[in-house]
């Protein structure tokens, strides 16, 4: 009894103490455009007690009643200090004014010392204007391709934008945009992403440690948030690359309370060949022979915000995008005099596109209690088709034949997300909600159809399943909170779970993260992770298209799932200098591969039964050093990492290494303002070439010998066994991935020149991919190639190298 | 105009700029050559081993053997016998040493080289209880539309207790003078090997001199030299059918057409589950040859230490006489291969 009124009277304590303490609340955005500001520092100058802003603007700090120096501050704007006597709960919105250097901003908003100070770990925001100046490929900013130059991601074949995060899988990165999952984050095969950095606000990567708000995926977060629309006045940009235009407008409705952005962009490839096409099929007019082929894709991002009153605030956004390339051919074949004619016609197409929107409303309770619902649709798709029809005739008899072959994968999400950020205590940062997820899949379906008059035959055949309906749960709640001054944590748990064809998974998912302060600007982090993945994509290991199928656990393949520890430092110097050093492990287990020789075309087969699971495992260190500040700016990363995958039907259970398995990456990074007119970026790469697979030893096969081996198949049919052992050598390897191509390295640089007029702001951007021309491998095959010295072909390994040495140019004009 | 010029100059460098190369200094890690073992074992009669050495890439023009090693046998009691060599890289061993339903492991020592080993099963004959012959006219199956077809109903008995692997095969016999014959003696065909098909839902694999090892799909009409049969698909059954489906006429040349096959020679071997391993993976590969998209797939080598196929079979022939059960017009019904 007394042990409970003792509790009592501490809870009554606590009760009292925590009705002496106010809390600060309020949004903190752009006075310029009234765009909200994510991650900015509130912080109560004379003591340690600070927050940041949340992802939508808004914070929330428990401070102690008094005279009180509020402070905000955001890189690349002027700081603002507010100081009252602060006595009630008090709403405090602040309006930062930009600074005339913001293109000193680098790598983080937040400043080295937040990320000594936070417990999140393996964590990288990268700003828009950082990345904008950054050389690129073919003049398209691309922020997938920018999070490639981060330490513990790896990039795909050359030029492509897939990414591998600490050995990850490229299914395993959770890519929202909005808050709302993106399928297939590429256009163009891969060689750029579907982000129109024009419309993105922030990028946020978590590669560890993640908090129990993420799930979903095993190894990467990355966060991507689009712009609200200037609530101010109207804005736009214009500009012209050598692959593609695009166009930005925004500005408000209603001012202060309503705004809108909408972005577009769209490649001009097939537009600009369409001529030669012309003249081509002109000159084989007489052969009767005419072939046109394209590829473009566009995509649109439209954003409206409405702010209802000083608590509720709406918006409503969409992506729409979609890649397309096609193939027709046509040939008309006439002879009066023979009096038969023939129609031959063909047509080929591969698109595959997103789109997804999201209803968003954010309340505010009360000062501690913010609120977010989101309702969300995505829809990706896949289509491939194949179409060819002959007519012909003979005198007066007619014969027609058709047949066409479709194939086309689809995922459909309709979400309903709620979550809540509530600040119970000084000190105390919690979060929790809920979600729910219907899928539809329909993972890969055939259609063939086959019509012919002669045979009067009619084929309609449909392989795979067409709708396959799942329901995806997940409820969380974490609390970053002060444990002493030193010490501060990250507690969270995640819960899970999947319904599909009667089956039901589920996982129970603890998150830690801690941060012990051995100085004001040194600490060192550890978090463990426990992670699990209703989703898989079944991708090809040999080249990377968009025909990737996504698909989900059924009660045949069980959920992926994973742990990570991570243990690291960071320190800050003179808040202008960081480096921070990271090493992890990460086990991950009921990975997907297609089964050995499988592919996606294997029509006949489910695709269920085309693969197979296994496990995987990954750890390395991460060494990062990054200037944030001044005229020049930049970083180097350094990764050490290995990959492994076991299978028990690969390779015969062998481990083998993962295909972007790099031992070493290195990426540097600088960028130079020379003045307000000239701005210079260069970046270096260099990395361990992708494993893949080479037969290195070779041997006659048993069925060259067999007669000779089997007197019962000697003394008949001679002629079934060939003569010549070169037709019957069996190329060996111990296992899958076991060589690696040539070393991946190259320079990109760039330059921006600006000039302002009145209020029209102008950018020329130019420069070169791949400076000196290294020539890295797409892929490594085994050829036949013709030795001059002695007048024969040999065998040999030849490399295919794309992207070396490719200029860009960009200009855009901002008004 | 002028922005026209810039945007075909850029599409024309990314297509000048992409390049093939051959790699001259590719680092193949210097691996060096394993002894690489050929071998089928029976109890019947001499078994044939061939002893080569891998070659690497650019070195695949002749077959290097081994002639200088030594070549050891040892049974599953622990007794072990050495090998003698025949011809260059040939070894043999006689029947005696080997009893059927016996482990055993083949040890090959070279100079130069790490010694290779692999180990190999002589399974049982397999036991048969009955072979029936009949004749078929169908519109469906693997001879639609074509000829009259008989078909080898073969009832075998299995263990169930055991994983056990068959291999079927037919001949075919004539006592018809051919035309060939006379033409070129040397090549007359008395002998065809005969093209079979089956509808049996246990045959997995089939082999045949021009696809290699093919997976059997049900419902798809493959004819093949040789069927493969794992028990996987009906043990625990003490008996099973098989049926094999094939043309009674001879069908190594078309100018022979006609010529109908007075018997029929049925060979069923049990093999070892190495050689069914190999011949599954095999019929992978060469699934997966050609296409670009398709996954790569790990060969299978029996030998530790080097590569090749060592595999047990013990094989059973019957002679089946099919005179008198197909008639002429049944041989010219169609002309079927």
């Amino acid at each position: 009894m007394k042990r409970i009124l003792l509790l009592l009277s501490m809870i009554a304590i606590a009760m009292n103490m925590h009705a002496q303490r106010i809390t600060l609340s309020g949004m903190v955005t752009d006075s310029k455009t009234g765009e909200s500001l994510l991650s900015a520092n509130v912080y109560a100058d004379r003591t340690t007690n600070g927050t940041v802003s949340n992802d939508f603007g808004f914070y929330s700090l428990t401070i102690n009643p008094g005279k009180q120096g509020i402070v905000c501050s955001f890189i690349g704007y002027t700081s603002q200090r507010i100081e009252l006597n602060f006595y009630k709960d008090t709403v405090i919105h602040f309006q930062l004014e930009p600074t005339l250097e913001i293109e000193e901003v680098t790598v983080v908003n937040k400043g080295p010392m937040h990320d000594v100070k936070s417990t999140q770990m393996g964590a990288v925001e990268l700003p828009i204007r950082k990345i904008k100046t950054l050389p690129v490929l073919l003049g398209e900013v691309d922020i997938i391709k920018s999070l490639q130059l981060m330490p513990g991601v790896s990039g795909g074949v050359e030029g492509s934008t897939g990414i591998y995060v600490r050995g990850g899988g490229p299914d395993q990165n959770l890519i929202l945009l909005d808050g709302v999952p993106v399928y297939n984050a590429n256009h163009l095969f891969g060689f750029f992403s579907v982000f129109n950095a024009d419309a993105i606000k922030s990028v946020t990567l978590l590669k560890g440690g993640f908090p129990a708000r993420y799930g979903g995926r095993l190894s990467s977060v990355i966060d991507i948030r689009m712009k609200d629309g200037n609530m101010k006045q109207y804005e736009g940009e214009v500009s012209i690359g050598l692959l593609s235009s695009k166009a930005v407008i925004e500005g408000p409705i209603w001012k202060d309370r309503t705004s809108f952005i909408v972005t577009a962009r769209r490649t001009y490839l097939d537009a600009l060949t369409y001529p030669f096409q012309i003249l081509i099929n002109m000159a084989n007019n007489g052969a009767g022979y005419k072939a046109y082929a394209g590829a473009y894709f566009y995509d649109v991002n439209a954003k409206i915000n409405h702010i209802i009153n000083d608590k509720n605030r709406i918006f409503l956004s969409g992506y729409f995008g979609k890649d397309e390339f096609f193939m027709n051919d046509e040939y008309r074949y006439e002879s009066p005099a023979e009096r038969f004619y023939e129609h031959y016609t063909s047509e080929d197409k591969l698109d595959w596109g997103n789109a997804t929107t999201v209803l968003r409303w954010n309340h505010i309770f009360s000062a501690r209690l913010f609120s977010n619902m989101d309702l969300t649709y995505s829809n990706y798709a896949l289509n491939t088709g194949s179409f060819m029809k002959t007519i012909s005739s003979q005198d007066t008899s007619v014969s027609s034949e058709m047949m066409s072959y479709d194939y086309f994968s689809r995922i459909q999400d309709m979400a309903f997300k709620y979550q809540f950020e509530y600040r119970p205590a000084m000190n105390h940062e919690m979060r929790f909600g809920i979600s729910n997820t219907l899928h539809y899949f329909s993972p890969g379906v055939s259609v063939q159809n086959f019509e012919s008059l002669d045979l009067d035959a009619n084929l309609d055949t449909t392989y795979g399943e067409s709708n396959l309906p799942a329901n995806e749960f997940y409820a969380y709640v974490e609390d970053d909170f002060s444990i002493s001054k030193r010490l501060k944590a990250n507690l969270g748990f995640h819960y899970s779970n999947f319904y599909v064809r009667d089956t039901f998974y589920h996982s129970y998912e603890p998150r830690i993260s801690l941060r012990y302060l051995l100085k004001d600007n040194l600490s060192i982090k550890a978090s463990y992770v426990k992670m699990s993945q209703y989703l898989h994509l079944l991708t090809n290991s040999t080249i990377g298209l968009p025909t990737d199928l996504w698909i989900p656990v059924t009660d045949r393949i069980v959920p992926q799932k994973s742990w990570q520890v991570s243990l690291g430092a960071v320190l800050g110097i003179r808040n202008n200098y960081e480096f921070s050093i990271e090493g992890y492990y990460k086990n991950m287990e009921n990975l997907t591969e297609y089964r050995e020789g499988a592919s996606f075309t294997d029509i006949n087969d489910t695709w269920e039964a085309l693969i197979v699971q296994g496990r995987g495992w990954s750890y390395g260190i991460e060494f990062f050093f990054q200037k944030t500040l001044g005229k020049t700016t930049g970083w180097v990363g350094y990764t050490l990492a290995k990959t492994e995958r076991q299978f028990e039907e690969i390779s015969f259970g062998r481990v083998f290494p993962f295909k972007y398995d790099r031992r070493h990456d290195v990426s540097v990074v600088l960028t130079h303002k020379l003045n307000e007119r000239i701005d210079f970026g260069g970046t270096w790469v260099y990395a361990t070439g992708h494993a893949f697979t080479l037969g290195d030893e070779f041997f006659v096969n048993n069925e060259y010998y067999e007669e000779q081996l089997n007197p019962a198949y000697e003394g008949y049919d001679d002629y079934y066994y060939p003569d010549n052992p070169e037709e019957n050598y069996d190329a060996y390897f111990e296992h899958r991935n076991s060589y690696r191509m040539p070393t991946y390295h190259r320079l990109d640089l760039g330059v921006n020149l600006h000039k302002q007029k009145k209020r029209v702001y102008q950018t020329v951007s130019f420069g070169v991919y791949n400076v000196y021309g290294r020539q890295n491998p797409l892929y490594v095959r085994e050829t036949m190639s013709f030795n001059e010295e002695n007048l024969r072909w040999e065998p040999a390994l030849q490399q295919l190298s794309i992207l070396t040495f490719i200029p860009y140019f960009r200009y855009s004009i901002k008004f | 105009m002028k922005l026209r010029n810039i945007l075909l100059f850029g599409i024309l460098v990314l297509a000048s700029t992409s390049c093939q190369k051959i790699l001259r200094d590719f680092d193949f890690q210097d691996k060096d050559p394993l002894i690489v073992i050929q071998a089928r074992f029976t109890a019947d009669s001499t078994s044939l081993i061939l002893v080569s050495r891998s070659l690497d890439m650019y070195d695949r023009r002749e077959v290097k053997t081994i002639s200088k090693a030594f070549v050891f046998l040892t049974n599953d009691e622990g007794d072990r016998i050495s090998l003698t060599m025949d011809s260059a890289g040939w070894y043999s061993v006689a029947p005696e040493y080997l009893p059927a339903s016996s482990s055993y492991t083949l040890e090959v020592e070279a100079e130069g080289f790490p010694t290779a080993r692999s180990s190999f099963y002589i399974p049982p004959k397999p036991e048969v209880i009955s072979i029936d012959t009949t004749k078929i006219k169908e519109i469906n199956g693997p001879y639609a539309g074509t000829a009259t077809y008989g078909k080898l109903i073969i009832h075998l008995k299995d263990d169930p207790g055991t994983e056990d692997f068959y291999v079927i095969r037919l001949k075919k016999r004539t006592g018809h003078f051919l035309w060939s014959e006379k033409e070129y003696p040397d090549t007359a065909y008395r002998y065809s090997d005969v093209w079979i098909s089956s509808e049996s839902p246990y045959v997995d694999l089939t082999y045949d001199m021009y696809n290699g090892y093919m997976t059997m799909e049900q419902g798809v009409d493959i004819q093949a030299q040789r069927l493969i049969v794992s028990d996987r698909l009906f043990n625990g059954e003490p008996e099973v059918t098989i049926d094999v489906l094939f043309s009674p006429l001879m069908d190594d040349l078309s100018y022979e057409a006609g010529v109908g096959a007075d018997s029929i020679d049925v060979f069923i071997a049990s093999i070892d589950e190495h050689f069914y391993e190999y011949a599954r993976v095999k019929a992978e590969i060469i699934s997966a040859e050609g296409n670009p998209l398709a996954e790569p797939v790990t060969p299978y080598s029996t030998v530790e230490d080097g590569y090749g196929l060592v595999y047990g079979e013990n094989q059973i022939g019957y002679t089946v006489d099919l005179t008198g059960l197909f008639t002429t017009s049944d041989y010219y019904s169609g002309v079927y291969y």
